[in-house]
Parts: C-alpha cells; sequence; structure tokens
C-alpha cells in the first residue's frame, strides 16, 4: 500500500474518488472493505492527506464501477449517473448492483464511440403526478403513443429488448444471483439504459419488468436522482409503471376487441386468460390485472389463485413465479442485445480485444476468450 | 547464444493464459520463454480463473506498476485508444516505464506500444521464431497449434488454418 504524501497529485485523485464513491451511493466503509483497507485509509486518499498506488486506484475503480481514468488527474469526467431501480427496499441503494450499472453504462458509451454507433434518444416522456386520482386514461395514452412509437417490425413481448432499443432504449441482460432485482433502469445525460435480470425461468416476468422500467422512464423522470437514496419511496410510482406494462403490453383495443369476437366471456376465466396469452405473450397474472382494469370480467384474486392452484396440481404454498400457467420456454425470450453485437461486430472487426470484451461485459477474461473463440470460429464456417 | 526480444517480456493477461495452454500440452516448451514477465493485476479474479491464476504464479516474474504520478503521466500522454481495456492500460504503462517488451495479441495495445517505440509481439510471432531459429521443429509447431486449436485457443487469425502454412506467412501487429 503506498502511504505517500501528497505530491501534487493527490488532492485531485481524492476528490475523483469522493465524486465516484458518491456517485454509486457507497460508503466509504463499504469501500473500504471491498478493498481490505482501514476506513481512514479510504478519508486519507478522499482529503489528499495520502495517496494510493497504481494497485489500489485500479481496485478502487474495479469496486465504484468506474475506469481507472475517471480517477486519473487531467482526463475529462462524465457526469454523475442518475439511478432508479425497481426493487425490493433492501436493495435501494446496494452499491454493488450500482457499480455494475455504472461499468455497463460506461461500456455502452466506449462501444457506442468506438463503432461510431449512436442510438438515437427516441422516447417521449409524459411526466405524471403520482397522487393524480385520474391518470389512469393519461397513462394509458402514453402507453398507446410509446407502441406506436416502437418500430420493430416483428413486435413481440418475447423481442423485448429489441422493442426497448427501437425507443431509443439501451438494453441489456445481466446476471445476479440475489434475490428480488428483476430489473434496473439508469439514466446519464440522453442515455437510458435498462439492465433486465437474465432469468432461469418466468421469463414472462422479465418482459413485465422491462415494460415496467419503460414506465418509469416515460412517466417518472424525476425519480431519476443521483441520489440512490433520494428517490420518492412511492407505491403509487409503481402502480402507475405496472398499469403502463399492463397498457403497453396489452392494449385495451386489442384486448376488447378478442374477447368480444372470440366470446370469452362465455369461458371460465382462467381458461380465457389461458388463450389470451396465446395471443399477448404476456404473464398470465398482467392479462388478469388487464382484464379487470378494463372491466371484461371480475374475480377476486383469492378464488383466481386458488383456481390457478387447483389447474397447475398446486397445493399450499407457492412463490408467485411457480403459479403461471402455460409459462413460455426459456428459450422464448431472446437475450441478443444492441450492446452484445456492438461488441462482437468490434473485436471481429479488430477495434477491440479480448481484454475489452471481458470488461465491456464484466466477465472475467477466459470467461471472454472462450466466447470470442465461439464468434471466431462461426465467422470461420460462414467464410468457408 | 542470442537473446531474443521476448525472453523478458511483459505478457498480457491473454498471451498468459495462451501461455498457460501452451504449458498445459508441452511443459518442457517453458525453456524457450525465458523469463516470463507480468502485473499482479492480471491475476485478479476478474481477469483469470483461480486455478489457472495457481499455475501461472508459478511460471512468472511480477513487475511493479508505476507510482499514480508516472501512471498518470504515461496514460494522459494522448496515444491510448478508448478501445483499450483498463488492465491493458496498466500494461501499457508499466512497459513504457520499464522499457519492456510486451506479448500481446491485442492489436490497440501493439500499436500504442509501437509508437512508444517498444517491442511488441504475440504468441504466434514467439512460435514463429522459435521454428525459424530452429529451437523447435515445424512438426512441433504443428502440434504445438493443433493442441491450441483443440482448446479452442486461436493464436492466428480464426478463420485460417491453425498450422505452420499459415504461421510462416502471418504477421502482428
Amino acid at each position: 500500500m503506498s502511504n505517500r504524501k501528497n505530491q501534487g497529485t493527490a488532492p485531485a485523485i481524492g476528490d475523483r474518488l469522493y465524486r465516484q464513491r458518491e456517485a454509486v451511493g457507497m460508503k466509504v466503509t463499504e469501500l473500504a472493505d471491498l478493498l481490505g483497507v482501514s476506513r481512514n485509509t479510504i478519508t486519507n486518499y478522499e482529503s489528499g492527506k495520502t495517496e494510493p498506488g497504481a494497485s489500489e486506484l485500479m481496485k478502487i475503480a474495479r469496486s465504484l464501477g468506474c475506469s481507472l481514468m475517471d480517477l486519473l488527474p487531467g482526463e475529462q469526467e462524465l457526469p454523475a449517473t442518475k439511478f432508479a431501480f425497481r426493487a425490493h427496499q433492501e436493495l435501494r441503494g446496494n452499491s454493488r448492483i450500482l457499480a455494475s450499472a455504472q461499468k455497463f453504462l460506461r461500456a455502452y458509451a466506449d462501444i457506442e464511440a468506438i463503432t461510431g454507433t449512436r442510438l438515437l434518444p427516441r422516447l417521449r416522456e409524459f411526466p405524471i403526478n403520482p397522487e393524480q386520482e385520474d391518470g389512469e386514461e393519461e397513462i394509458e395514452r402514453a402507453a398507446a403513443y410509446t407502441r406506436d412509437k416502437c418500430s420493430t417490425t416483428d413486435w413481440a413481448p418475447e423481442r423485448i429488448a429489441q422493442v426497448l432499443e427501437s425507443l431509443g432504449i439501451r438494453c441489456l441482460f445481466f446476471d445476479w444471483e440475489g434475490a428480488g432485482l428483476d430489473a434496473l433502469s439508469v439514466v446519464q445525460g440522453e442515455m437510458k439504459l435498462v439492465m433486465l435480470h437474465r432469468r432461469k425461468s418466468a421469463v414472462e416476468r422479465t418482459i413485465m419488468s422491462a415494460a415496467h422500467e419503460l414506465g418509469h422512464l416515460v412517466l417518472h423522470p424525476e425519480l431519476f436522482t443521483s441520489r440512490p437514496d433520494g428517490r420518492p419511496d412511492g407505491r403509487e410510482y409503481e402502480k402507475q409503471a405496472n398499469f403502463f406494462a399492463g397498457c403497453f403490453l396489452v392494449p385495451t383495443k386489442d384486448l376488447e376487441e378478442i374477447w368480444r369476437s372470440e366470446r370469452l366471456d362465455r369461458l371460465p376465466l382462467e381458461r380465457a386468460l389461458l388463450l389470451l396469452k396465446e395471443v399477448f405473450r404476456v404473464s398470465f397474472w398482467a392479462l388478469y390485472q388487464r382484464v379487470l382494469q378494463t372491466g371484461l370480467a371480475e374475480m377476486e384474486y383469492r378464488q383466481m389463485v386458488q383456481r390457478v392452484k387447483r389447474m397447475l396440481g398446486v397445493t399450499g404454498r407457492a412463490k408467485m413465479e411457480e403459479l403461471e400457467p402455460n409459462p413460455l420456454p426459456e428459450e422464448a425470450l431472446h437475450l441478443t442485445t444492441r450492446f452484445q453485437r456492438l461488441i462482437c461486430s468490434a473485436f471481429l472487426q479488430g477495434e477491440i480485444g479480448v481484454a475489452k470484451v471481458a470488461e465491456m461485459l464484466q466477465m472475467t477474461v477466459e470467461e471472454a476468450k472462450e466466447l470470442t473463440a465461439g464468434w471466431v470460429t462461426v465467422e470461420s464456417q460462414l467464410v468457408a | 547464444m542470442k537473446v531474443n526480444w521476448w525472453h523478458s517480456a511483459l505478457y498480457d493477461t491473454c498471451s498468459l493464459i495462451t501461455l498457460d495452454k501452451i504449458l498445459l500440452d508441452h511443459p518442457e516448451a517453458k525453456a524457450h520463454f525465458g523469463c516470463v514477465r507480468a502485473i499482479e493485476e492480471s491475476f485478479t479474479a476478474d481477469q483469470l480463473r483461480r486455478e489457472t491464476a495457481d499455475r501461472l504464479r508459478a511460471e512468472v516474474e511480477w513487475v511493479e506498476l508505476p507510482g499514480t504520478r508516472e501512471l498518470g503521466r504515461i496514460l494522459s500522454s494522448g496515444t491510448l485508444s478508448r478501445a483499450l481495456a483498463d488492465v491493458d492500460r496498466l500494461v501499457f504503462a508499466t512497459a513504457v516505464y520499464h522499457r519492456l517488451a510486451v506479448v500481446t495479441g491485442d492489436k490497440q495495445l501493439a500499436r500504442a506500444l509501437h509508437l512508444a517505440h517498444l517491442t511488441v509481439g504475440n504468441c504466434a510471432l514467439v512460435l514463429k521464431e522459435l521454428v525459424t531459429q530452429e529451437r523447435i521443429t515445424v512438426a512441433k509447431c504443428e502440434t504445438i497449434l493443433e493442441c491450441l486449436a483443440k482448446r479452442k485457443e486461436f493464436i492466428l487469425p480464426g478463420n485460417l488454418p491453425q498450422n505452420w502454412d499459415t504461421l510462416r506467412k502471418y504477421r502482428f501487429p
């Protein structure tokens, strides 16, 4: 550990370190724990009393999700990242996730700069007051407008990443071992990024989460504050984003038309919902909510849970994701994203190397070597 | 005996992985690589798997990173591409600071090192020179390339046959 006195660069490094740590809402003690140093060591770095060595700087950059260059003086700093995410209370302000999101944002900006591509912002915001009582019509209009603006030729919920990309929102899938985090949306300047948890099951939940995050981006731009713990804690925001997601994935007009033209009212509701799932390819429970919201049918939630349990042969307590009738297969969800395609393309053109692929995709260099070997092999097959 | 350029060279992470794969199948080849230098940052958990790092630790000699001020000065010299990973920036700064030759397959890093007037090559070039200097036979070289390809380690452009004929004509960067 370097413990040299300030030699001119320390104050600038200290300031940068402080700003980067604040941007991801990481406490001094958390950073100290990650680095295996004392709290005082970090405060001394930040005050310029001592200077981290190059090796410590690299560890700090890795822990804060920033680049080494962000910590070195003389380099241009990017604006602080603004975060908002859909998660349980205990995950709010989780600096490890925020650092990962920060890394992905940087990687996305890097790959766009390297490949000379830019996803143009196309999303129109419809800010809405969470206290507004008659807001549903406005939300429905916002969802319809947003859906109309999607330019994918084959709009499908399974292609939700491409749907978001067609709206100028960057999208990627990430691995997360903890519970409760389905998606995260991040804003930095004009860049909007939605990160979706790569789930092994219940991909309907991923689709819904993506549309929910879209709802926050459209309806609640004020949620994206630079203070991760400064976000208003309102269930209304969540309800509005959920309503938006439902309207976006299952437009009222389409739902009503199918319901009436196919006389679905003649069927038990759970059977009608299963048929609707064949059309809309979203969660059974999202369809249940939509049918209730549009007044097409009525049934108490507990009664519906009982019916679904009976239908699936489930007894006793069950998680909601276990109560998804006719679940979409895991492979139904299209996991390829523009982010991955740009990285693959840049690698095949020799614009980036394996270490950069690893850094951008947040995997080890060894894993990136194996991944890129697959790209090269595919290319050689195409050439042959 | 002639001292080859790679005999005290600094290896980047990718080249360390290639070296590890060569040595897994051909441990006797170690003698041809001389002193393999590396920075500790190539051995962190986000770079190498633990078992690979453990194997390679026995093969390398550590090189210290420059101090923070030197690092800042070298990295802000303006020749580095945004396409370089942070770990490669450290390899670059360390090589410049200690004036070391570098073994890397990364074209961006190789270009930056060339501009800094440092010798640079990759594992394929090392192998090629071992054959041309008659330290290993063409047959041995073919075997090494074949074993590497089986391990999905393509040290020659992946769309070309991984054999001596390709290596003979190969140039880097």
